[in-house]
């Protein structure tokens, strides 16, 4: 009968894929890597993949598997939960600042990580600040041909699609600045005025985004004016985006090189880091994209033009301010359930 | 009285799987996130929730876009349903596909695909500045519009598949039947259609709202703050906030609200099956049927056909257009999303562009040469195939299990549902706590195992509803002629059930190969699914590269679904063949 031969042949396909089910399990190590650096996607780690990750397997063999989502939240859940696959991680100052607070960090062999060329105060118990990188207000040169200033962002007259970070170190300090606080007075930040600049233009804001979805919105000509990291802003100009950005009350801060506590190759990941805080790998990290080099050495490896579009060219660093990852330190758990709550209204 | 006891044993015994697998894969790391919930200052952390207008106005929002988006999907599913149900041959074959393809492509791709339909310089926009229409790009996207339109797209084939089930078992007679006591179209379909489609249809709305309430993608990509719903605040929570315990409270309201909800829209659908239950009736036998019939419709006494004075050739012209203009409206608004991925994914430009500034294949040559991509597929399929498999044979055993009565069969149903009443985060945060106990995160039985729990109630409930529509007294009838259980089980029930099971195997591949919360949350680096990877690749990279993956994989799985399609309309001619020829088949 046909249908006893379908019945045979339905068992049949069960089996098939039961088998399947259990052979899987013998491909599931497949992937084991010898390091593992979290960093942020995108443009970024394209960068790094090409200046760091390659590099280091071509000259040692070791494997670098690199991983997205990096974040104080993320590296704090997976060192409390024990289950840690991270073994660098690239984290912002204040995400530095609050993982060194809970402990959730190993300090750094110094007996490996040799970096000369980089200042003592980028190297740090937990840490190795390894690039700086400006958050700056950039515009739609379609939209506006003779530019913008942080304060017209904030003018509700102005109208244009606006995004804007999603997290609170930057915005607010972004906000302040174009307010007409003096970057002597910014700190400690008066958070409720932040709160009441952005809330002018909040209706024409698309949303509070991430710095790779900025990229993705500046690219596909969702928005004609944001606030974002200067290399992504870079990158998406590169790409063809007919934009434009300046470094005034831009907000520079570090990018630190962490290894997380129970990291499975802490060993390995001390030299890997070594590795990434040579001058010749800085120097070719800043070539991808346009984010500033600790090391001093590396400056000198860099053609003199790159150096204008770093952040710490002394000419853009005049125009704004640095990030100051202490207050964040002591003050991201009072501010940031104010910043979720304003941000959803 | 023995007998019954042994009948009570061998339940037991058909049941123990799915009530090992409820207890050790979802109840345990559900009870995970509780005592996180309630532990510590659980009464301030429920007060900050539902003292702040914030977290009041985000269930709001959540509530009612999930609102919007399922009777949306309701209103515009259920002619389709109908159409399928109803449709043979080719027709059948077309609207299949039309339910199908857009299921095998990843929610995260066709919400991807919106942005370059609704964007400033997208495939709307694009259209209607080169018409004229408009003189500047029209605000479409980050509105609530794009996010309640992009749930929908993604619902449809899911309500139409509870939908169709059902559907099918309607004879269509009975429209005629109705049209000749003179019952106006209004009153045959609301009066005879819908209650007999009951089951479907609260089975569909239900998986719909649950499944809405659950997403957190299309508000992420395609709104702003202002359509926050809660599952994004819950995965906003876990991965920026670091608040476990917060993140769990959130899960428990998100869990709350949407039984009241489910619960007040499963009262309306008994409103509505009042005088005809197909799920219920087989329970009954056909004298107590007729006591229960309501026999309002035959106690009012019957309007005769008023004469078509008013334009009646405009009638019977509109009548005869309504079909092909709904079927080519609806086509349009499921296929576009996916047709846009070709001409994107062919595209020279570095991001979603409609149309594209140029076309190349260097996407197609990157992930054909990328073993990322090729593993992950791999993965992916791996995942699905056992999914399936594990769901296939609970259900089976389920149903059976509860059989025709079963005392608790409420209550028990409504533990066998769970699942499907916790939200997809929530879940995916209970199973990584309690998975990373005992090793399972980052594995793929880890998510073989999450996927089966998350599935299976959707594979129950249209196997259930098959079984329910299976006349009880063939078995009977069966028993009676000498057939031991399993004989009545292979020869009678499993055929009769196989509809049902291939619907449901096809619902479970899909819904795996789709998931993406659940892998997002289970897989890191050792294991990575296609959702995942394409989750990276969307979140990290606005490059075509995930949409030449969908177009690829849309490719492969046309064929598959056209092969299926074709066998299990063959299978039906021969079933005809078989029943016509069963007597001199027998001994």
């Amino acid at each position: 009968m046909t249908s006893n031969k379908l019945h045979k042949g339905l068992l049949a396909a069960l089996i098939t894929a039961a088998s399947i089910t259990f052979s899987a399990q013998f491909a599931a190590n497949a992937y084991a890597a010898d390091v593992v650096v979290a960093s942020y996607g995108g443009a970024f780690q394209d960068a790094q993949t090409k200046a760091y990750f390659e590099p280091y397997t071509k000259a040692t063999g070791t494997k670098v598997t690199g991983t997205t989502g990096t974040g104080y939240a993320k590296v704090k859940a997976m060192v409390e939960s024990g289950n840690i696959t991270w073994d660098v991680v690239s984290a912002e100052s204040s995400a530095f600042a609050n993982e060194t607070k809970d402990g959730l960090l190993q300090p750094i062999n110094y007996s490996v990580v040799k970096a000369d060329g980089i200042p003592a105060e980028f190297r740090k118990e937990y840490g190795v600040g390894y690039i700086s990188f400006g958050q700056v207000l950039a515009w739609s040169k379609d939209k506006f041909p003779n530019g913008i200033t942080p304060a017209q962002f904030f003018d509700p007259k102005v109208k244009g699609r606006r995004v804007l970070t999603s997290d609170p170190y930057f915005t607010i300090e972004n906000a302040l600045l174009a307010d007409g606080v003096k970057a002597a007075n910014l700190y400690p930040l008066d958070v409720d005025r932040a709160l009441k600049v952005i809330d002018r233009i909040k209706d024409q804001l698309i949303g509070f985004k991430g710095g790779s979805d900025t990229q993705a919105l500046i690219q596909q000509g969702e928005v004609d004016m944001a606030f974002g990291p200067n290399g992504r802003i870079n990158d998406a100009i590169k790409a063809g985006a007919n934009w434009a950005y300046s470094w005034e009350d831009s907000v520079s801060d570090i990018e630190w090189w962490v290894v997380t506590k129970g990291a499975p190759h802490a060993e390995e990941a001390m030299k890997f880091i070594n590795f990434a805080v040579q001058p010749e790998q800085q120097a070719e990290l800043t070539r991808q994209i346009p984010y500033g080099p600790t090391n001093v050495d590396a400056l000198k490896l860099l053609d003199p033009a790159v150096a204008k579009s770093l952040p710490s060219y002394p000419e853009n660093a005049a125009l704004g301010v640095v990030l100051n990852s202490q207050w964040w330190h002591d003050n991201l758990q009072t501010v940031k359930p104010r910043w979720d709550s304003f941000i959803i209204q | 009285m023995r007998r019954n006891r042994l009948i009570e044993w061998q339940r037991l015994l058909l049941l123990a799987p799915v009530f090992l697998l409820l207890l050790f894969a979802f109840a345990l790391p559900l009870f995970a996130i509780v005592p996180e919930a309630f532990g510590g200052d659980a009464v301030g952390r429920f007060l900050l929730i539902f003292q702040s207008v914030v977290y009041r106005t985000v269930i709001w929002t959540t509530v009612r876009i999930s609102l919007e988006a399922t009777a949306l999907t309701l209103i515009v599913s259920f002619p389709l349903a109908w159409l399928l149900s109803r449709a043979t041959g080719a027709k059948a074959l077309l609207l299949g596909l039309l339910v199908l393809v857009p299921f095998l492509t990843s929610v995260l791709v066709r919400t991807f695909a919106w942005l370059a339909i609704l964007g400033q310089r997208g495939l709307v926009n694009a259209t209607l500045l080169t018409l004229g229409l408009i003189s500047e790009p029209l605000p479409l996207l980050f509105s609530e519009p794009a996010v309640v339109l992009a749930l929908v797209h993604a619902s449809i084939p899911m309500m139409v598949f509870a939908l169709v089930t059902v559907l099918r078992r309607i004879d269509g007679r009975i429209l005629l039947a109705a049209h000749t006591l003179g019952a106006k179209p209004v009153r045959a379909w609301f009066g005879i259609v819908v209650p007999l489609a009951i089951r479907g249809i609260q089975s569909g709305v239900i998986i719909i709202f649950l499944f809405t309430m659950a997403s957190f993608i299309a508000p992420a990509f395609l709104g702003n703050q202002r359509q926050q719903m809660l599952a994004q605040m819950i995965q906003a929570q876990i991965e920026t906030g670091a608040d476990w315990r917060f993140a769990a409270a959130l899960g428990v309201t998100l869990s709350v609200t949407a039984t009241i909800v489910v619960l007040a829209l499963s009262s309306v659908a008994r409103y509505f099956s009042r005088w005809q239950n197909p799920g219920l009736s087989p329970t009954t036998a056909p004298q107590q049927l007729v006591q229960q019939a309501d026999r309002e419709i035959l106690r009012t006494s019957v309007a005769l056909p008023r004469s078509h004075f008013h334009l009646p050739a405009l009638r019977r012209l509109s009548a005869r257009w309504v079909e092909p203009a709904y079927l080519a409206v609806i086509s349009i608004f499921i296929l576009l999303p996916l047709i846009v991925l070709f001409p994107v994914s062919f595209s020279s430009a570095d991001v979603l562009i409609f149309p594209p500034p140029g076309y190349s294949v260097r996407w197609f040559e990157k992930i054909l040469g990328s073993p990322e991509w090729v593993s992950a597929a791999l993965t992916s399929l791996r995942i699905g195939a056992a999914a399936c498999v594990l769901c296939l044979a609970t259900a089976i055993l389920t149903v059976l299990g509860f059989g025709r009565h079963f005392r608790f069969q409420g209550a028990a149903e409504a533990i066998v549902l769970a699942p499907l009443s916790v939200p997809a985060v929530v879940f995916a945060l209970g199973a990584y706590l309690a998975f990373a106990r005992v090793g399972l995160v980052d594995t793929e039985t880890g998510i073989v195992v999450a996927h089966t729990v998350l599935i299976f109630p959707v594979v129950y409930l249209v196997v259930s509803a098959t079984y329910s529509s299976i006349d009880p007294w063939l078995s009977l009838a069966s028993a009676s002629l000498g057939a031991n259980p399993w004989r009545i089980f292979r020869t009678v029930t499993f055929p009769l059930l196989l509809p049902g099971l291939a619907v449901g195997a096809l619902l479970a591949m899909l819904l795996s190969f789709d998931e993406s919360v659940a892998s997002i949350f289970l897989s890191d680096l050792s294991v990575k699914t296609l959702p995942r990877k394409l989750w990276e690749g969307i979140r990290f990279n606005t490059s075509p590269e995930s949409a030449a993956v969908s177009a690829m994989l849309l490719g492969v799985t046309c064929l598959v679904v056209i092969v299926g399609m074709v066998v299990v309309l063959g299978r039906r001619k021969n079933a005809l063949l078989t029943l016509q020829s069963a007597p001199e088949a027998l001994p």
